[in-house]
């Protein structure tokens, strides 16, 4: 998935979206992006692609961190400022249905869910995949590090549980999360959410649905210029 | 660091786009960003989201 990123699939606009699942505003945008191509005429005909970006890579894997502790003592923000900023994100989401639960986070490293999000692309079903691991680390308060728990989410969106935890435990998928990355190093992401419409039209941030609407349809327009 | 979220309200799409770029000498082709103005909604490897 990642070396092809650029044009189109089987004649669908495609929007390639770098985001982490740690990433509130990746939530937030995946959701605003989806109700976009809910309005878009040509929404059925529009293809999502989730590319892996590691907003904190220098997590341990194996050892699960208070979301607030790595803010406050290894990031160094004020806690009180931490806390209420956390409290707009929640009332921001609580606005388009989603439930922030930073209070429950539960901090790891996100590679494996990364990886997870990559088979569930070969699978077919990476837009369920990807939607579930928001929702388990920022609702649910699941260690979205743990192989356990990744598999059983697998299953909750169809995948066969056994074949996710394969692919998980054998280290599965690993070059395409570091080709991801090395994209966006070179597109010049430095932060996430980040949408790329038909290999050309660049959208940073939880943008409103009409700027995603807008940026829709100017890829479209140009696809169909072509 | 001044915060960790500091929210912006979001901001209407400008229906102008920004002026597409040269592709990079390696061949990544520039993108053209939308809308034009500042992002909103994204979180850095610094931890911190705006």
């Amino acid at each position: 998935m990642g070396a092809a990123i650029f044009g189109e699939t089987e004649g669908k606009l495609v929007v390639d979206v770098w985001s982490d699942v740690m990433c509130p505003f990746c939530y937030m945008g995946d959701t605003l992006l989806a109700q976009a191509i809910e309005q878009f005429e040509h929404g059925s005909e529009v293809e999502v692609r989730y590319h892996s970006f590691l907003l904190m890579p220098e997590l341990p894997s194996d050892r699960p961190s208070d979301l607030m502790e790595i803010l406050v003592e290894r990031k160094g923000f004020p806690r009180e400022q931490a806390e209420a900023m956390n409290a707009q994100v929640t009332a921001r989401g609580k606005a388009i249905g989603l439930d922030y639960r930073f209070d429950r986070a539960v901090a790891i490293n996100s590679r494996t869910a990364h990886r997870l999000s990559h088979f569930a692309a070969s699978e077919g079903r990476q837009h369920a995949m990807v939607h579930r691991l928001f929702k388990a680390y920022f609702t649910d308060g699941l260690n979205v590090g743990d192989h356990a728990v990744l598999a059983d989410l697998a299953a909750e969106v169809g995948l066969d549980r056994d074949k996710a935890l394969h692919a998980i435990e054998s280290g599965a998928f690993e070059e395409v999360v570091d080709e991801d990355i090395r994209q966006a190093r070179e597109l010049g992401i430095s932060g996430v959410p980040f949408f790329v419409l038909g290999g050309k039209y660049g959208v940073s941030g939880a943008q409103p649905v009409e700027a995603f609407l807008q940026a829709l349809q100017s890829a479209w327009a140009d696809r169909a210029a072509v | 660091m001044a915060s960790t979220y500091e929210l912006a309200e979001p901001q209407a799409p400008e229906t102008e786009a920004s002026e597409p770029e040269a592709s990079s000498p390696d061949g990544v082709p520039a993108l053209v960003l939308l809308p034009v103005g500042e992002a909103v909604g994204v979180c850095d490897l610094d931890g911190a989201c705006r």
